[in-house]
């Protein structure tokens, strides 16, 4: 059990920062899956950003929620995978812009309901990761507040370097698709092992504790 | 903010005192309009006045302020190559306003043409028009917007044009969406069937092969003309290759008709037919690390 305990925080942790990651590297992405449709004005970043900020906002709210339902490492694990897969028709892009850039002459608002099909719900999965891991991490109050700073740094680290290597790099040597996939992948990969490595039965961390 | 203007000022003389038959020093800042890219800036000296885009920007455009129909920058000369290739086009689109020096030019030279231009930021339209004598008009119209909006609506709307000119690129940085084998597909089907693409570029070792290769994957036919000041200018169309002779004409009596902008022969001699590029890659609208094989010069 004490092995146990240290191991699966790290895991948790490690998830949030791999969603963080994820979440900022489709969002850089974003600006330029548009452009081929709907240009590269600044009114196509601001679709991008609030079509992002409002559907994570959105997805904090169900990620509380649903951390009050029987939580576990298991529906956690669920969760980052949902998000992976809803971000699959960002590998067939042209044949949902076509359409919609010839029905949206003002790339505006062409824009904001593109950004919205193909980056609203991944992007709220993504909103429902770091207060459902919060839920799982914390065991008593006092150290609640740690756990939430810890869960906010690694978090916004991962943010972080999505966006620098995204945006230096992978972009400058990868086919946007290869990216997409790539990502989706590391989504996945991560949900399978937080699957593997989570307790036997539905014990949490807290149990452990 | 005193030091960057100098520094600025001295970068600016450099960069254009380097064309050897020009000699323009820009002295003064005349006016900054605040824009939501990036700001632009009126520079004058030495009887010229001149756009750069923020402090560590190239220049853009100029005119010489007592003579606003010559020609200053070289590549506003070469662009005109471009009308050997189409001799008598009735619509011409430009990508990228700047000064508006190049409809204003044309407008002069043939009045009957029609030009609609289009710039993603109103801020260049705005000092195009205050201080570069621009002026919109029925025959030469002006759009904000980004290019690609701007030609998927004009295809939609089955126009045509028998000259598309992209000039939206400048030293240190390429919107990478304008220069796409899917973009070039868009204006091939925006092309009159004599139409021709003409496009202001630059010279640089890493990005000149992929470039080509990309203009080569959609037309048939790609000269270039290489200008001293490091300017390029591609010239891409599907019509049968022109034989030497009659390019040679044209080029001389283009020169001939435009003399009153200072244009001479030398200025657009030179263009030649490049043969396929096996080098680079074609960029898309997939993957396109124009900017990265920029900095790679």
């Amino acid at each position: 059990m004490t092995h146990k305990k240290t191991i699966t925080p790290i895991f948790i942790f490690g998830a949030a920062c791999v969603s963080g990651f994820y979440m900022m590297s489709i969002e850089l992405l974003g600006g330029r899956i548009l452009s081929p449709f709907f240009g590269s004005s600044i009114f196509v970043w601001g679709a991008v950003i609030s079509v992002f900020m409002t559907f994570l906002s959105l997805g904090y709210l169900l990620g509380g929620r649903l951390s009050t339902r029987k939580p576990s490492i298991k529906t956690f694990a669920l969760l980052l995978a949902i998000e992976g897969f809803f971000a699959l028709p960002l590998l067939v892009t042209p044949h949902i812009l076509d359409p919609l850039a010839n029905t949206f002459p003002d790339p505006r608002w062409g824009a904001l309901v593109a950004s919205t099909i193909l980056f609203g719900l991944t992007t709220l999965m993504a909103g429902t990761i770091s207060p459902y891991a919060m839920r799982l991490l914390v065991s008593d109050v006092e150290r609640s507040g740690n756990a939430a700073g810890i869960m906010f740094f690694v978090s916004t680290l991962g943010s972080a370097a999505g966006t620098i290597l995204t945006s230096f790099y992978l972009v400058l040597m990868f086919d946007i698709y290869d990216i997409v996939f790539g990502l989706i992948s590391l989504l996945l990969a991560t949900s399978a092992i937080l699957t593997a490595v989570s307790p036997s039965s539905s014990e949490l961390c807290e149990d452990e504790a | 903010m005193k030091a960057a203007m100098t520094v600025l000022l001295a970068l600016m003389s450099l960069s254009i005192e380097s064309r050897a038959q020009e000699h323009v020093s820009l002295k003064e800042i005349t006016y900054v309009e605040r824009s939501m890219y990036r700001d632009v800036m009126v520079a004058e000296g030495g009887g010229y006045r001149c756009i750069a885009f923020g402090m560590a920007s190239p220049i853009q455009s100029c005119m010489l302020i007592a003579n606003p129909k010559k020609l200053v920058l070289d590549y506003t000369k070469g662009i005109f190559a471009g009308f050997a290739f189409q001799s008598k086009p009735q619509h011409i689109l430009i990508i990228g306003l700047g000064g508006g020096i190049i409809p204003q030019t044309i407008s002069s030279w043939k009045p009957d043409i029609q030009i609609d231009s289009v710039e993603i930021d109103p801020a260049v339209a705005n000092v195009a028009q205050h201080y570069f004598n621009y002026q919109p008009s029925n025959r030469s119209t002006i759009t904000i917007e980004d290019a690609r909006v701007f030609v998927r609506e004009k295809i939609r709307q089955k126009n045509h044009y028998d000259m598309i000119i992209v000039d939206a690129f400048d030293r240190n940085y390429i919107p990478e969406h304008l220069l796409t084998k899917e973009f070039f597909s868009q204006l091939k089907n925006l092309l009159s069937k004599q139409g021709v693409v003409v496009a202001n570029t630059f010279q640089n070792p890493k990005l000149t092969p992929s470039e080509d290769r990309t203009y080569q994957a959609v037309f048939s036919q790609l000269y270039e003309l290489r200008m001293q000041t490091g300017n390029r200018i591609l010239i891409a169309s599907d019509q049968p290759p022109l034989n030497d002779v009659t390019l040679q004409d044209r080029i001389q009596s283009i020169s001939q008709e435009l003399h009153d902008t200072g244009m001479l022969l030398s200025d657009l001699n030179g263009v030649r037919k490049l043969p396929m590029s096996n080098d680079g890659v074609v960029l898309t609208d997939r993957f396109n690390p124009a900017n990265l094989l920029m900095l790679k010069d």
